[in-house]
């Protein structure tokens, strides 16, 4: 071990702790997936050294499911499997884990923002003369009111997670040239919400791990430094 | 290390939002027409270090880019429509609405305001009023002799008036309904405003198209869980705690990196 691999070890837990912090500032935020950290050793080529590098840190998403909250409000809907709900903006399709949606003065399903949410034969639209009551979402994802088809909401699903870009919000965009495919093996449940899949357990036990790895990794730059002030007193001397 | 702090702070802001959001639900337990409110929380931007697909050599491209959030925001309070339990009051002038809609006041100043709180009081010039003296609209007078006061499920009112032994119709409660009620402003006094975001109200009678039907001598309690709320609390309370633990770490962190200095 030497002081460049220990300088960017530090630097990789610093990030390692900005992620655990973020994950739990979001414990309560609908939808939201984790952030998962991998650190790894880059060899920086030398032949035979072993010793040179720097620690390098990958922050993957974990777009495992969370778990479901019921609200009873019949405009909450979760997602039950691999997909996302489509949000129609200005700037392109959008794409969310977070189901609380509302109607907007049009009665039409919109999100938190007042975007559209992508229906597959264009936005869903409740009826006049109809109450929130009668609003069904089937577990396919077809909407019905009193017994008619209304429309079916958007679900998609991406090959890889590295295909998703986080913007806040709880939304996502598809990176440079991906198109989603329709969700295969997904399933609505209204009147429930999805949590975010934050386990406070596990993010408490990283928080441990990366504070005493910290003060390792000082520890260890510490005694580097009075090594070499040994050997500097020794060469001087 | 600063960026983790007020990442860490955000969480602790919303937790708090909650628990004053829980804090005035339960504190309405009790409140007739009363409808709970939910926080909707949403993750804050994304600091971006490094996208991912970057071609990080000929051909080769980094399967995970490299984001840092900053936090979380609270996005917006719900409204939860849903029914509240219906009480059995046995007065005359109570009336709960099974379903959807909302009973109209006029406030002193003419404006509409709306209400699921169905307890009627007669005033002094017998016309019928909420319990802040509101005017029920449209303006509904009960004569100085009625014996009895009758309530349709379709909100027709009705009276026995003096020696009479047929009823005589006096008017009729009427329901409103929104597009988006969870987008109504709440005004206090049991009372909501229209915004933009709830769209316009469209009248209608009890019982029809999709209205709810008027129940007489029933009160609609507030539609608070206590279990459910008390659950809430809890789970904010302690992702408040997390997240309080989460900058002490970050703390030692630091003192570790100026014992060095010293």
């Amino acid at each position: 071990m030497d002081s460049s691999i220990t300088a960017s070890s530090l630097d990789a837990l610093t990030q390692v702790y900005q992620d655990i912090t973020q994950n739990l500032a979001n414990v309560s935020t609908v939808g939201f997936k984790r952030r998962l950290n991998e650190l790894r050793l880059v060899q920086d080529g030398t032949e035979g050294s072993v010793l040179g590098g720097t620690i390098e840190v990958t922050s993957v998403l974990d777009l495992s499911q969370g778990h479901f909250v019921h609200t009873g409000r019949r405009l909450d809907l979760a997602l039950d499997g691999s997909g996302f709900f489509v949000i129609e903006t200005p700037e392109g399709r959008l794409y969310t884990r977070n189901g609380q949606f509302n109607l907007n003065g049009d009665r039409q399903l919109v999100d938190f923002a007042g975007r559209t949410v992508a229906g597959s034969g264009g936005p869903i639209v409740l009826p006049e003369r109809t109450s929130l009551q009668d609003f069904h979402v089937a577990r396919d994802g077809s909407v019905w009111v009193k017994g008619t088809s209304i429309g079916k909401l958007q679900v998609v699903e991406f090959a890889s997670v590295s295909d998703l870009i986080p913007l806040g919000n709880s939304n996502f965009r598809a990176a440079a040239d991906v198109e989603p495919a329709p969700a295969s093996r997904v399933t609505l449940r209204q009147g429930f919400t999805e949590a975010a899949n934050v386990n406070i357990v596990e993010e408490l036990v990283g928080l441990i791990q990366v504070t005493r790895l910290y003060e390792a990794n000082f520890r260890m730059l510490q005694t580097l430094d009075e090594q070499m002030e040994q050997i500097l007193n020794v060469a001087m001397s | 290390m600063l960026r983790a702090f007020s990442t860490a702070a955000t969480g602790m802001t919303a937790q708090q939002m909650t628990v004053d959001t829980i804090a005035n639900n339960l504190a309405n337990v009790n409140t007739a027409g009363f409808k709970r409110s939910l926080m909707d929380f949403q993750d804050l931007m994304y600091v971006k270090i490094a996208e991912p697909g970057r071609e990080e050599a000929a051909g080769v491209l980094a399967p995970n880019g490299l984001e840092i959030g900053s936090g979380v925001r609270p996005a917006s309070t719900l409204k939860v429509f849903t029914q509240g339990e219906m009480e059995n009051t046995g007065r005359s002038l109570d009336v709960a609405i099974e379903g959807d809609g909302f009973l109209q006041v006029t406030l002193p100043g003419g404006q509409i305001r709306y209400t699921r709180d169905g307890s009627l009081r007669i005033n002094a010039t017998g016309t019928l009023v909420n319990a802040s003296g509101y005017a029920f609209q449209p303006t509904i007078t009960i004569p100085t002799d009625a014996r009895s006061i009758g309530i349709g499920k379709d909100g027709t009112v009705s009276v026995f008036a003096g020696s009479a032994t047929t009823p005589t119709t006096v008017g009729t409660l009427q329901l409103v309904r929104f597009p988006n009620p969870s987008g109504l402003s709440s005004e206090g006094g049991n009372l909501f405003a229209e915004t933009p975001a709830s769209g316009a109200p469209t009248t209608g009678t009890g019982g029809t198209d999709g209205f709810g039907q008027i129940q007489q001598g029933f009160l609609e309690r507030s539609n608070v869980q206590m279990v459910t709320e008390l659950v809430n609390l809890i789970t904010a309370q302690r992702a408040y705690e997390i997240n309080s633990r989460a900058i002490r770490a970050g703390d030692e962190m630091l003192t570790t990196a100026n014992r060095l200095i010293s």
